[in-house]
């Protein structure tokens, strides 16, 4: 029996492509209301919000305090500052209407580069705006640029909004006793401790449904989210809440914003030799979890700024600044899409200063095999693989694609590597039901992966059963001791090791209790797909015989296990796309795109492939269509799927997957994350290929028609 | 002429998935939540300006954003969507495509996703791929990157003509 490896089809979606999923907003309580949020028209304001009945504010959910409810001074358009409460959502949203709001306008600041001036405070209670201010730095960077050819100028990656088809929502029952929550999360074991941190109480069930993806905007938990649980604590009554669509895009999943201002040295044959700038990172309004999230990733930006390639030289200044905007949060990547967006596109333009091929630039500035493990200037550290091979075997179809290439089509090409699999820890439970049946929970949050289907193979494979004889669950603290959750690229590896370990140690009891029924050692026992046999009597019993007498004979069969984890592993890969550039309609069409990459062992090519396909549209559509634009009274102006240029599968170009598996990571697993990596690198990919169309250099996305 | 008040409730039928419901509605009500309330769940809601798709249904022949349905408009008409398409326990030939072809991740869009294809494919068995693209370019997906829906549309093209 072997499954890993295999394209096994999901065990996910009989129950999702029947229509029976269970999405948070198909869940219903008896008695259940319904909660709406009166959001801020203004960025900075000190607000008065008239109380009647129904009308919860700030002082109701955080006394005294601005966040997560606003309760004196707003900070950002679609800040919370009131919460009504009705028998249904029609209801409940005539009632906001019957809300007065006195606003007081304060000064307030959009720029993040301005807000680093200090003149205009983004909220009273803040001494400055700057969240942080790091320096990374190595070797003589100054002095090598001066011996250097130069090139600078800034590069824009701008704010884009996550939006899952499935807003963000919640549930929220207290009966008296404990708090039951279900909500559209990706991890109940981190929202529970959130709320017990909030709430100052720890008698709280989370459970995560089906959740209709996230792409990292429900990592952390949102401010209405703290405050249904407030509500639901005091009322006693189960309370519920969805978004529309419009106040979800002007609340929440705002990702990347971020700057680089930089001065980069080569030398005429193509080798990099400095890098120097500043990252500004915009956050957003205060709001901590967010911010706490958000910062990492411009820490994230900032230490995997010098890619794959040997630049030892370098020296970069970070800013996390705080602006009257919406905070941002993690989206797909998280501060790497960035780091690999800046210095593919420095790198492009070296290229065509220097008239020379991408991948001949690359092969000579990227980390050789013999140097792996590598440790970067910036202190990441670069586990295996072969840069160098991947590159090679990228000529092929980069050739391929160039010769194609007809009268106004160009060939973009960029390589990433990246980080993933981060830490500190998971949980997965594995035990044998009386019946024969394997049960296998994980402590992480999938909400779409099809990490799931992964889990059964490993199980299955490990146990040597048949897959269908296993059942994966999670999303219920109840069930599992506890979890971290799933982001980062983490879930199949780091909850994928703890899964394997798992059922290593159930297997190893399963011998342990057959040797006790066949009267044998431990080391007599012969164990093969499923039938347990003593080798000296020639005895057998089959694995539900040896659970039926684990049961009878007291012996519990119920594993869990914490897998620790102290470095992130490193996937990489090349990717390229055939884009063809109409600059009289200003059309700009993605034909083909081809991704090679080295995500250690694949344990299921079907599912990571989804995870290029999808990863990959969403990098394409922040180089072509989408962005968040905020107007000067700092309202988002596209805040539906329409404005806001959201792709359809008229835009989506053919893909072609390719992988090796020459870098394996150091887990039980042998595997990298890929869950990001599509959006890491296809948004350098698509603009490098229309800068060579247009024989000019491209420092903002997304590429609008009227600048072709 | 019917006149219905503000505040006044009306009974509507609705044939859905082939058995006969009878509720009653504000005539400002969606037939989105309409269909939920009744435990079509599968029916989703995606956005509120009638851009995502994600609570596509077949209505009448017709496959429609049942988001920018009133459910009294409705009144009478008979309504597919994805709890009714398989039959006898047995999934119908998109659904399996679906699945062959891993054409769903979060699952959330899919049910709107198999109404339109599977109107789509009543209204042009052999679709090229151009039409597949513009056929299904009313529903949005934020998972999958489309290509693999585009395969599952054309696997269940050929498996519904060998049919």
């Amino acid at each position: 029996m072997q499954y890993i490896g295999k394209p096994i089809r999901r065990i996910e979606d009989p129950r999702l492509i029947s229509g029976k999923g269970s999405y948070v907003d198909d869940i219903k309580l008896p008695g259940e209301m319904f909660v709406a949020f009166l959001r801020s028209t203004k960025p900075h304001a000190k607000i008065h919000v008239k109380k009647t009945d129904n009308i919860f504010t700030g002082d109701d959910i955080n006394p005294g305090k601005d966040f997560p409810i606003a309760s004196r001074e707003t900070t950002y358009v679609g800040q919370p500052i009131a919460a009504v409460i009705a028998k249904d959502r029609y209801e409940a949203y005539d009632l906001l209407e019957s809300i007065e709001v006195e606003y007081e306008d304060l000064p307030y600041v959009l720029d993040p580069a301005e807000a680093i001036k200090d003149e205009v405070k983004v909220y009273s209670g803040l001494k400055s705006n700057i969240y942080f201010q790091k320096t990374f730095s190595s070797g003589n960077p100054e002095k090598i640029l001066s011996e250097s050819l130069t090139l600078e100028g800034e590069l824009i990656n701008q704010r884009v909004i996550a939006s899952p088809i499935e807003p963000r929502g919640i549930l929220a029952y207290f009966d008296g006793q404990r708090l039951n929550v279900w909500a559209s999360t990706q991890s109940a074991h981190f929202m529970r401790r959130n709320l017990v941190e909030f709430l100052g109480f720890t008698n709280i069930r989370v459970i995560q449904p089906d959740v209709g993806g996230a792409f990292g905007s429900k990592i952390i938990t949102h401010p209405e989210q703290y405050a249904v649980a407030k509500l639901a604590m005091k009322l006693g009554v189960p309370l519920k809440w969805v978004p529309t669509r419009t106040e979800e895009m002007i609340s929440a999943g705002h990702g990347r914003d971020k700057r680089f201002k930089f001065k980069v040295g080569f030398t005429r044959d193509g080798k990099i030799t400095a890098l120097v700038g500043t990252i500004i990172g915009d956050l957003g309004a205060p709001y901590a979890d967010a911010n706490d999230d958000e910062s990492g990733n411009v820490l994230s930006t900032s230490r995997m700024i010098l890619g794959p390639y040997k630049i030892r030289d370098a020296l970069i200044t970070s800013y996390a600044v705080h602006t009257n905007k919406v905070p941002t949060t993690s989206y797909r990547g998280a501060g790497r899409p960035e780091a690999t967006y800046f210095i593919e596109r420095i790198v492009n333009m070296i290229a065509n200063e220097l008239n020379m091929d991408p991948i001949d630039i690359r092969l000579k500035n990227v980390i050789r095999p013999e140097e792996m493990p590598y440790e970067s200037a910036f202190g990441i550290t670069y586990d295996s693989g072969n840069y160098v091979e991947i590159l090679n075997k990228a000529r092929e179809y980069y050739n391929e694609l160039k010769s194609e290439a007809g009268k106004d089509e160009c060939v973009g090409l960029a390589m990433y590597v990246e980080i993933t699999a981060f830490g500190p820890w998971e949980v997965a439970r594995v035990f044998a039901k009386s019946d024969g049946k394997i049960i296998a929970i994980t402590g992480s949050g999938p909400h779409g992966q099809g990490d799931a289907t992964g889990f059964a193979q490993i199980v299955a494979e490990t146990l040597q059963i048949p897959i269908e004889n296993v059942e994966v669950r999670w999303g219920d603290t109840d069930i599992i001791e506890d979890g971290i959750g799933t982001w980062g690229s983490r879930t199949i590896t780091v909850g994928g090791s703890a899964m394997l370990k798992a059922s290593e140690e159930l297997k190893r009891r399963l011998i342990e209790a057959a040797a006790k029924m066949l009267q044998a050692d431990v080391e007599e026992i012969d164990y093969s797909e499923g039938k347990f046999t003593n080798k000296k009597s020639g005895k057998s019993a089959t694995i539900s015989e040896v659970i039926s007498f684990a049961y009878k004979n007291g012996i519990s069969l119920d594993v869990t296990y914490v897998y620790p984890v102290s470095k992130p592993t490193t996937p990489y890969g090349v990717h390229m796309a055939l884009v063809s550039v109409d600059k009289e309609l200003g059309k700009i069409k993605v034909k083909k795109y081809i991704a090679i990459d080295d995500i250690g062992k694949v344990i299921n090519p079907l599912t990571a492939e989804g995870q290029i396909h999808g990863g990959v549209m969403q990098g394409i559509a922040q180089a072509l269509y989408e962005e968040a634009i905020i107007d000067p009274q700092g309202n988002l102006v596209n805040s539906n799927l329409d404005d806001y240029a959201f792709p359809t599968a008229v835009e989506s170009p053919k893909y072609t997957w390719t992988y090796i598996e020459r870098g394996l990571s150091n887990h039980p697993t042998g595997s990298k994350g890929v869950g990001e990596a599509g959006a890491v690198v296809s948004t350098p990919v698509i603009v490098n290929a229309v800068e060579n169309c247009l024989g000019k250099r491209i420092y903002k996305i997304p590429i609008k028609p009227d600048e072709l | 002429m019917k006149v219905i008040e503000k505040d006044e409730k009306v009974k509507i039928r609705l044939k859905i998935n082939g058995k006969d419901y009878e509720t009653e509605v504000e005539p400002r009500k969606l037939l989105v939540h309409v269909l939920r309330d009744l435990g079509f769940t599968s029916v989703h809601v995606g956005c509120d300006t009638s851009n995502c798709g994600a609570c596509t249904v077949v209505m009448n022949g017709k496959s429609v954003k049942s988001c920018t349905v009133l459910a009294i408009q409705a009144d009478g008409s008979e309504i597919l969507t994805v709890e009714g398409l398989s039959k006898d326990g047995k999934l119908h030939p998109i659904q399996e495509a679906f699945w062959d072809k891993h054409a769903l991740q979060c699952g959330y869009c899919t049910p709107g996703m198999i109404m339109q294809s599977y109107w789509l494919l009543s209204e042009n068995p052999s679709p090229s791929e151009d039409e597949i693209r513009e056929g299904l370019a009313g529903n949005l997906c934020r998972c999958t990157g489309y290509q693999n829906i585009i395969e599952a549309v054309k696997e269940a093209s050929q498996k519904l003509k060998g049919h």
